[in-house]
C-alpha cells in the first residue's frame, strides 16, 4: 500500500494525539521521533511501518494491543483521515482523493466501524 | 542498516530475527536511541545484543545489573592497591604533595567500569545493560542521565565525553516496573517465545544434523512446558541445549525414556519435574507417545 506523503505528517500528529488521549506517554519528542522513524523506514510496507511506530510510541507491553487497534484505524488499507481544523494545503490532496472515486474502492469507504477519534480527527 | 540486511546478518550468525525485531533494531541504529527489550527469560534478549556487536563488527560492553548496584561501580573506581604501591615506591623521593596526588589520580590508576568503558571507546560499541529491572530506581535515574549525555565528570580528571554514541540495548524480565522516564527515553520491543514454526526453524539453524521430526517434537514439547505453571519456564536456549544433547546421543525420537534421561536440559527445578510427573498422562500426550 502506498500512503500519501502529503498528508502523512498531519496523520501522524493526529495518531499521536489520539494515543495520548488513551494514556500513552507521547510528547513532542516522541512525535518527532515518529516522523524520523517514518523517514528511516519508508511507507511502502505497512507492517514495517506498524513495527517501527510501535517501537517508538509504545513503552510497555499493555500498550501494544491498543496501539495495533488504533494503527489499523489510522493506517488501515484504503482508509484516509482528515483533520477537522487542518489548513487547506494540508488537506487538499485528502479531499481530492476522498471525493474522487478513482483511488478508493467504494466498499472500503463505507466500511468504517465504531472506532472514531473524538474531536481530533474524522475518519472516512 | 535496512531491516532485510539486519535479518540476513543475524541469520548468518544463527539468530533468526523477525521483521518486527529487525525494524526495531534498525531504528535503534538510525535514531541513535536506546532500545528496551522486554519479555520472558530465555527468549534471546541478551543474545540479540551480543549478535548485534558481531554484526556491526564492534565491541560488546556488558553491564549486568543486580540489586544494590550503585552508580560508582558502573563508572570507575580508583585502584587503591596500585596507588598505595606507587606511594610506597616513591616515598623516598622528594615530591610535593600536589604533584604526588596528580600522579596517583591519573587515568592509569583508574579502573574503568562498563559505562565509562563505553564512553571511552574509539568506535561506537554496543552497550548491553542487562536486567535493568534488577537494579533499583536510584540507579535507573543515574542511568537516564548517562544515556542522555554520554559524558561523565570525574573531579580529579575532568569531563569525559563519548566521541561516538554507543548502541544501547537494555533488557528487562519485568521483575520491577521501570519508570516512565526510562521508557520514554527508549525504543521498545516486546520479545516473546518464538512461535512453534519459528522454534523449529531456530532448532534446525542452531543444531545442524538434528532430525526434522525430532525438532518438531522438541518444539511442541516446549510449547506444552511453557503452558504449565512451572517455576522456571524453559527458554529458547534450553530448547537448543536439548536439541544438541539429543543429537549427541543420536536419538531420533523423543520418548519417555529419553525425556527422563535428558530432562536436565529443559527442566531446571526439581519441583517442576515432580509437577510434571504428576501430570504424566498429559506430558506423554505432549510427546506424542
Amino acid at each position: 500500500m502506498e500512503l500519501d506523503p502529503g498528508t502523512l505528517s498531519g496523520r501522524v500528529a493526529a495518531f499521536c494525539r489520539y494515543l495520548r488521549d488513551r494514556g500513552f506517554r507521547i510528547g513532542v519528542a516522541e512525535a518527532e521521533d515518529a516522523l524520523r522513524a517514518i523517514d528511516a523506514i519508508g511507507v511502502t510496507n505497512r507492517e514495517r511501518l506498524r513495527a517501527g511506530l510501535r517501537s517508538v510510541l509504545c513503552g510497555k507491553r499493555d500498550e501494544l494491543r491498543i496501539f495495533d487497534r488504533v494503527f489499523d484505524v489510522f493506517f488501515g488499507d484504503g482508509r484516509l483521515i482528515e483533520r477537522e481544523n487542518a489548513r487547506p494545503q494540508r488537506t487538499l490532496s485528502v479531499r481530492f482523493r476522498v471525493k474522487g472515486t478513482g483511488s478508493i474502492p467504494a466498499g472500503k469507504r463505507s466500511s468504517q466501524n465504531t472506532a472514531h477519534p473524538p474531536g481530533a480527527a474524522r475518519l472516512r | 542498516m535496512k531491516p532485510e540486511e539486519l535479518k540476513e546478518r543475524y541469520l548468518d550468525r544463527g539468530y533468526i530475527a523477525s521483521d518486527e525485531f529487525a525494524t526495531a533494531f534498525g531504528l535503534m541504529l538510525a535514531l541513535e536511541k536506546p532500545l528496551l527489550l522486554e519479555g520472558p527469560a530465555g527468549v534471546g534478549k541478551t543474545e540479540s545484543a551480543k549478535v548485534l556487536a558481531d554484526v556491526l563488527g564492534t565491541k560488546l560492553i556488558r553491564l549486568q545489573c543486580y540489586e544494590g548496584l550503585d552508580a560508582a561501580s558502573t563508572l570507575y573506581e580508583w585502584n587503591y592497591p596500585k596507588q598505595l604501591l606507587r606511594i610506597r615506591l616513591t616515598e623516598n623521593e622528594d615530591i610535593p604533595v600536589d604533584a604526588r596526588e596528580a600522579q596517583i589520580f591519573g587515568q592509569e590508576f583508574m579502573l574503568r567500569r562498563p559505562l565509562l568503558e563505553a564512553i571511552l571507546q574509539d568506535r561506537a560499541p554496543v552497550l548491553l545493560i542487562d536486567e535493568i529491572d534488577r537494579a533499583d530506581e536510584a540507579f535507573e535515574a543515574f542511568l537516564l542521565e548517562v544515556l542522555g549525555e554520554f559524558q561523565v565528570t570525574i573531579p580529579e580528571i575532568g569531563t569525559l565525553r563519548a566521541r561516538h554514541r554507543p548502541a544501547v540495548v537494555l533488557t528487562s524480565n519485568r521483575a520491577r516496573e521501570l519508570s516512565d522516564a526510562l521508557r520514554r527515553r527508549c525504543l521498545y520491543l516486546w520479545l516473546d517465545y518464538p512461535s512453534f514454526e519459528r522454534e523449529i526453524e531456530i532448532l534446525r539453524a542452531r543444531v545442524p544434523g538434528l532430525d526434522a521430526r525430532l525438532a518438531t517434537q522438541i518444539a511442541s514439547f516446549m510449547r506444552f512446558l511453557r503452558d504449565q505453571p512451572l517455576q522456571k519456564a524453559p527458554g529458547v536456549a534450553e530448547a537448543i541445549d536439548w536439541g544438541v544433547a539429543l543429537a549427541e546421543l543420536h536419538r531420533k525420537v523423543l520418548d519417555e525414556e529419553t525425556l527422563e534421561l535428558t530432562r536436565g536440559c529443559v527442566i531446571k527445578a526439581q519441583e517442576d519435574w515432580e509437577f510434571l510427573r504428576s501430570q504424566r498422562e498429559r506430558y506423554l500426550s505432549a510427546l506424542g507417545a
